[in-house]
């Protein structure tokens, strides 16, 4: 009895065991196993790791989603600014030129300090200008500007009048050419 | 003689029944804000790549375009059944193309006066759709303008109301480079 008493209390010890007397005050005692400090601990850890990572899940997909939508609409603004580009004169492109467009309403409501910009590059072909369309905002928080670019080449009219003849005996069509980078 | 029982308190169950509520609670929050979420994701996604398609190709039609002409209306997605043409254009290669709203946005492709291509572009019904020209720079340039949702601005009115999706875009572009 003395040794199951002493077992009795080094599991105690060790377990949280709740030690209750029967209402006679009998020296029976009921053993019931109750949860540890390590156990709650790990449990703690691994329900604080799963918030943790829905959290993560659902900020990734509102921020996938916002970025998405920033970036339709910076496309969007960078296409029609290409088409105004393609409205300047030939004569006011000069190579290493850069100017400022201004935004649309709706593109400054979407996009943070938005900036538009277009830049006129040489090319090896002098009737050949490279024209680059940036977009750039602010994502906020801290985080560094993220922009998008849109490219396209305008030829000269006179050198796009040889090249209409030129296609016109091919057979073709010819005009002008854009890639999105 | 001793007495082993194991069993759970009143207190210990009612501690679990609340702590499983709080936590099968959460997770069902979290599923459905995550469901619901990846919806509007994808409707999103969908609506913003059919925008993107519609203004790559009404750019394109309308570089092309000897002739363009529009209704220069205010044609709402849902309205009509046989729909309202808003545009029409003549090609330079001697096809013809005109934009339809009726359950979307529709661009049909005649030849000498037969359909030989149709295409769609997934509207919101509600969604308002304009095409308008102006004069720039001597230049005809024309705009189309979807105006917002209220889906994607989650109902509010006066957001859809403002939000407008423009394509700017020069008409007889191409035509006019080769030519000028």
């Amino acid at each position: 009895m003395r040794t199951l008493n002493h077992l009795m209390q080094a599991d105690r010890t060790m377990r949280s065991i709740a030690y209750v007397p029967f209402a006679d005050n009998s020296k029976r005692f009921e053993l019931r196993s109750a949860t540890t400090v390590m156990e709650i601990i790990i449990s703690l850890f691994l329900l604080a790791t799963l918030a943790v990572l829905s959290g993560q899940i659902i900020a990734s997909v509102v921020q996938t989603r916002i970025e998405q939508r920033k970036r339709a609409w910076a496309l969007q603004e960078a296409g029609n600014a290409m088409e105004k580009a393609f409205l300047v004169p030939w004569a006011e492109l000069e190579p290493g030129q850069r100017r400022e467009w201004p935004c649309s309403e709706a593109a400054k409501r979407i996009l943070k300090d938005a900036r538009t910009t277009i830049l006129t590059e040489a090319t090896d072909d002098n009737n050949v200008r490279r024209l680059v369309v940036r977009v750039e905002w602010s994502p906020g928080r801290g985080q560094t500007t993220q922009q998008i670019q849109l490219v396209a080449f305008r030829h000269h009219p006179q050198r796009s009048e040889k090249v209409a003849v030129a296609t016109q005996m091919l057979g073709n069509d010819a005009g002008a050419s854009g890639n999105a980078e | 003689m001793t007495c082993r029982r194991r069993g759970y308190t009143l207190i210990e169950m009612v501690v679990v029944a609340v702590l499983s509520a709080l936590v099968l609670g959460t997770a069902v929050a979290a599923t459905a804000l995550v469901v619901g979420m990846s919806g509007i994701v994808s409707r999103e996604v969908d609506s913003y790549h059919d925008l993107a398609r519609l203004a790559t190709v009404f750019r394109n039609d309308a570089h092309q375009a000897t002739k363009f002409t529009t209704a220069n209306i205010e044609a709402t997605v849902g309205s009509t059944a046989d729909g309202t043409i808003i545009s029409e254009m003549e090609l330079s290669d001697g096809k013809s193309v005109r934009y339809r709203v009726n359950d979307g946005l529709i661009r049909e492709v005649l030849q000498d006066g037969k359909l030989v291509a149709r295409d769609g572009f997934d509207l919101d019904h509600g969604q308002r759709v304009l095409v308008k020209t102006y004069k720039e720079n001597s230049q005809t340039v024309a705009s189309l303008i979807v105006f917002g949702s209220r889906i994607l601005d989650r109902g509010d009115e006066a957001a859809s109301q403002q939000q407008t999706w423009e394509v700017y875009t020069v008409v007889g572009r191409d035509r006019v480079l080769l030519n000028r």
